[in-house]
């Protein structure tokens, strides 16, 4: 939520060398609201005149734009007007130092975001004979009366002293959600935006232990590996953009599927991810964990972006952020292209994507977001390993060149936050249209067996043909109520989510030769519904002792209609056998019947969740968190009026959080014991295509993860150690990785300056290690690793870059699996498990061009 | 553990010697059990007389003395399910029972009394087989024509001596 305050007072301070000061003041845009307080300054730093502009002695003027937590502490710098990169830099220097008393709403803290204008004008020169003066700290920061919201002086002073200046003070009221200990990951982008990633869901790696993986081509979503799960295209993690479920309801190719293509990466702001079920917000498809993305664009101005490199790659985008607006304001469209590398692998994409942020009244904001994607791509798929070793075939080639499938999606989505009294106020509505369809082919010639009651024939091929449309509309709400009770702020929330889909899916197996469908495995029409309410408390007994949970309870109902129930019968009839369809209208001895059959059921679900904070002791904070959750069933599984199973997982773990700044670094570390029982699990069938159920499995495991942030660097660096098993037979999971390592490192500053303004340069790096996993037949995977890079050049509204991806050039197999297949690539079948790949993108290069008319500087 | 064994006379003609595979957990599409092997194959005609003929007798009566046996074997399969006559698909090929094949053909003599192995290793996963299949195929199981001799036999039967 954003607020405007009116003016408020400042003093004004100015040491007798006066060369330099700061201040914060405001603007008189709106009456003050009573309920409302502005951040007021505890304590300051001057900022430092540089040594290099003392040479030129130049006088310039620069304005910070400070984020400030709910603790008073900034969490965030940015330059809004330069005065040169050396003297930027000593002012985001300095304002990262400053502490506040928090912004409040009815007494209670709130994070805000204020900008402070320093003004530079160099030291006087030393006398001759006279020694060097030393560079001087200046005191120049300004605050309003303790206590905040009373109308300051007319006159108020910024820039040069005694020059009349008003400015803005920006109250974001956003809540922030509770943070739910060690595995709660609120993971600001920042300068890590300078490590190259492909899409938005590459940013999921930010968050420990995350692997992804893609055999199905650039416009399939990536498969999502997270602590020992493998959690496919989203069946086993929550993914929201700005609150929306991704997660489609009921596709067929995963229930959960989750492609999250349509996200432009440079729009997304943040993303919290909270890896296991211990937050009762969380719904369907939280067995791993979830995350949300929270979008927004702080380059103002309009920005066209240019990326062109291996493989014919072509990327053309657009963002505009109008100059004024709130950084949740924005426009964004791509357009994309590549022939791909190896055989079998372009792809075309184009999306677009805007949303505006406005104030209904004080209290009262709202967001509107809306997006429109369309995607049409072609796989590789898997290779045979002994087709490779023999060279019958290269590392990047394919066996099925129809292999490949297109998506679009098209979603509107408005929610509105409102603060009344003790109370905050939250609503969303969402309308999403989906659609997909894919082409895959795991196994070659292999179950095509000829069937008694067909005309005889040779094996046709095992292509898939799946196709997925789906609509959704629903909605979700919260109130949360604080007051204080122990001398401490105690919270209790309501909320629920409601959602419908409308799915319409088939599966259907191609001829190889003509592509001409020849049998129709799956027929759905689905309706489903999911209605799940919450409630979750944060009570605070004493000020380091903080206790969060609650319980979550969900409804799933399922209509689902089969016009394709009967695909055998077990008693043909002799004088009149079915044939050739798929879809047949006899049931035994040839007695009649409708080819469609309809069920229909519903299930519950209780899941109680709760959190223990301990903490902080200086910078340390212990966690402990106990959850339930459940992925509901695919609705191929659904039997009529037979009550509806879940998956469902328990999840514990403990973990210790260290968070402090040192100096000018902003530091955390976590540590983080877990495990996660489900009773009920979904494993990838390759003659499915998609996910088969299984029996129970437990994971066990450990993560490691931290982040420094100063001046010129921003390192984020985890590491995931997990054991995941069967319960049954003590067997590991196949296809998990028990060792995932993620570094991102961005290096940025000023070089130099030209014509007054600052050249910056950054330079950033991703690398990836994935161990050995598991594999059917006792088999384990190579590892993984992988490094990407980029360099950049920024001045004024320019911007050029370099970046390369897998700038090693290792050779390396995304995916691995052991089953059979044959492609017919021998003389004989293949008939027993083998190893098959899915192989990782080459060494590719990328030079991107941007420039921003209408911004900032 | 690695052993070699016999798969057993599931022909009286010839038998298969395979080694190298070894036992391990019963495999299960999904899960990680079980273990990928690969092993030799050798195949080799009954025993001989010292003139390097086989004789036998027919149920039907016949005498028979063969002095020349050549056979072409396009693939061998090791099968963990057992066909039941009647209820079985009619496809020959069966996906998901199969457990290690040789996939590399072979032309041998089987009237030398040894051993000849297939050209190529057999692979498989370590799971019990109950049944082996032996394809009388040429170079290609997916040519339209296939004009290979499959069995080529010299040698005399009498009846009633």
């Amino acid at each position: 939520m954003r607020r405007t305050f009116s003016r408020l007072g400042f003093r004004f301070a100015r040491t007798s060398v006066g060369v330099v000061f700061g201040l914060v003041c405001a603007l008189p845009l709106r009456a003050q609201p009573t309920d409302l307080t502005r951040p007021v300054v505890k304590t300051h730093v001057d900022a430092v005149y540089p040594e290099s502009a003392l040479k030129e002695r130049r006088h310039a003027d620069v304005e910070v734009d400070v984020d400030i937590d709910e603790e008073g502490h900034v969490t965030n710098v940015s330059i809004h007007k330069s005065g040169g990169a050396d003297l930027d830099e000593a002012a985001m220097k300095a304002a990262r130092a400053w502490t506040f008393d928090p912004a409040t709403r009815h007494g209670r803290p709130i994070a805000a975001k204020i900008r402070i204008p320093f003004h530079f004008s160099p030291p006087a020169p030393p006398e001759p004979n006279t020694p060097e003066q030393p560079v001087t700290v200046i005191s120049g920061a300004i605050a309003s009366p303790q206590g905040g919201g009373t109308t300051s002086p007319a006159a108020s002073h910024a820039g040069h002293a005694g020059e009349p200046h008003t400015d803005t003070v920006t109250v974001l009221g956003k809540a922030p959600t509770p943070n739910r200990g060690a595995s709660d990951f609120n993971l600001k982008v920042g300068e890590l935006k300078n490590v190259p990633r492909q899409n938005a869901a590459d940013l999921l790696k930010l968050a420990p232990g995350i692997l992804l993986t893609n055999r199905g081509g650039e416009g399939h979503p990536e498969q999502i590996f997270l602590r020992g799960f493998d959690a496919r295209e989203g069946q086993d993690v929550e993914l929201s953009v700005g609150g929306v479920p991704i997660n489609e309801a009921g596709n067929l190719h995963g229930n959960g599927y989750a492609d999250t293509h349509f996200l432009i990466p440079e729009l997304v702001e943040s993303l919290r991810v909270l890896e296991g079920p211990f937050d009762p917000r969380q719904g369907n498809f939280a067995v791993a964990g979830s995350a949300d993305y929270e979008l927004g664009l702080d380059r103002r101005g309009l920005t066209t972006r240019l990326t062109t490199g291996s493989y014919g790659t072509r990327r053309l985008l657009i963002t505009w952020g109008p100059k004024g607006q709130s950084e949740h304001t924005f426009g964004g469209a791509e357009v994309y292209e590549t022939d791909g590398f190896g055989q079998n692998r372009d792809a075309r994409r184009g999306t677009a994507m805007a949303q505006y942020e406005g104030a209904l009244s004080e209290n009262t904001s709202f967001r509107v977001l809306t997006a429109a994607y369309t995607s049409s791509y072609k796989s590789a798929g898997v290779l045979r390993q002994d087709d490779v070793d023999a060279g019958r075939k290269r590392f990047f080639d394919t066996y099925d060149f129809h292999q490949g499938g297109n998506a679009s999606l098209y979603m509107i989505a408005s929610d509105i936050e409102s603060r009344q009294g003790d109370t905050l106020l939250k609503q969303q509505l969402f309308v999403q249209h989906r659609s997909m369809r894919l082409r895959e082919n795991f196994t070659g010639f292999l179950l095509d067996t000829q069937q008694l009651r067909q005309t005889p024939h040779e094996q046709r091929g095992d292509q898939l043909d799946l196709s997925n449309t789906s609509s959704t509309v629903g909605g979700r709400g919260s109130a949360r109520y604080k007051t204080k009770a122990l001398g401490q702020t105690q919270e209790l929330e309501l909320g629920y989510l409601a959602r419908f889909d409308v799915v319409d899916a088939t599966q259907l197996r191609n001829e190889a030769a003509n592509q001409i469908p020849y049998m129709r495995e799956t027929d759905l029409e689905s309706k489903l519904g999911n209605v799940g309410l919450y409630v979750d408390t944060s009570l605070r007994p004493l000020r380091w002792i903080t206790a969060r949970g609650g319980i979550r309870a969900d409804v799933f109902s399922y209509d689902v209609l089969d016009k394709c129930a009967a695909t055998d019968v077990r008693q043909p009839s002799k004088d009149n056998p079915p044939g050739d369809e798929s879809c047949l209208s006899q049931q035994n001895f040839g007695r009649y019947r409708d080819p469609t059959q309809h069920s229909s059921t519903t299930g519950a679900i209780i899941m109680p969740r709760a959190s223990l904070l301990v903490g902080p002791f200086d910078g340390f904070v212990l966690s402990a968190s106990y959850g339930q959750g459940a992925r509901s069933i695919d609705p191929s599984y659904v039997t009529d009026s037979v009550k509806t199973p879940f998956a469902k997982l328990e999840a514990y773990e403990g973990g210790v959080t260290y968070v402090r700044t040192i100096r000018d670094t902003e530091l955390s570390a976590r540590s983080v014991f877990f495990q996660t029982h489900v009773d009920r699990d979904l494993l990838f069938s390759e003659t499915l295509g998609r996910n088969a159920l299984a029996n129970g499995t437990t994971r066990t495991g450990w993560v490691g993860a931290i982040r420094a942030t100063g001046t010129f660097f921003d390192e984020a660096a985890n590491i995931t150690l997990v054991k995941s098993r069967f319960d049954d037979t003590g067997l590991l999971i196949p296809y998990v990785p028990d060792v995932v390592f993620r570094s991102d490192t961005s290096v940025h500053g000023s070089l130099t300056e030209i014509k007054g303004k600052s050249l910056r340069g950054a330079v950033g790096s991703g690398i990836t290690y994935v161990g050995r996993r598991a594999l059917p037949y006792g088999q384990r995977s190579d590892t993984i690793f992988t490094l990407d890079a980029s360099a950049s050049l920024a001045w004024s509204a320019f911007e050029l870059g370099v970046f390369s991806t897998n700038l090693l050039d290792s050779q390396y197999r995304l995916g691995e699996y052991n089953y059979t297949s044959d492609f017919h690539s021998a003389p004989n079948p293949t008939l027993v498990p083998s190893r098959h790949f899915s192989a990782g993108a080459p060494r590719s290069v990328f030079v991107t061009m941007a420039v921003t008319v209408g911004g900032d500087p | 553990m690695k052993r070699t064994f016999v798969l057993g006379s599931f022909m009286a003609f010839f038998s298969v010697v395979t080694s190298g595979m070894s036992t391990g957990l019963t495999g299960c599409v999904g899960t990680t059990g079980s273990d990928l092997v690969t092993f030799t194959a050798e195949v080799r005609g009954p025993s001989v007389d010292a003139n390097g003929a086989y004789s036998f007798s027919t149920s039907r009566g016949y005498d028979v003395t063969l002095n020349k046996a050549k056979m072409h074997i396009g693939a061998l399969y090791l099968n963990r399910s057992v066909p039941q006559i009647g209820i079985q698909e009619t496809s020959c090929v069966l996906p998901g029972i199969y457990v290690a094949q040789v996939t590399t053909g072979l032309d041998i003599n089987l009237l030398t009394g040894q051993p000849v192995p297939f050209p190529a290793s057999g692979e498989g996963s370590a799971d019990r087989a109950r049944v082996a299949e032996i394809w009388l195929n040429g170079a290609d199981i997916n040519a339209d024509e296939d004009g290979t001799f499959v069995l080529a036999i010299e040698g005399t039967a009498r009846r009633g001596t």
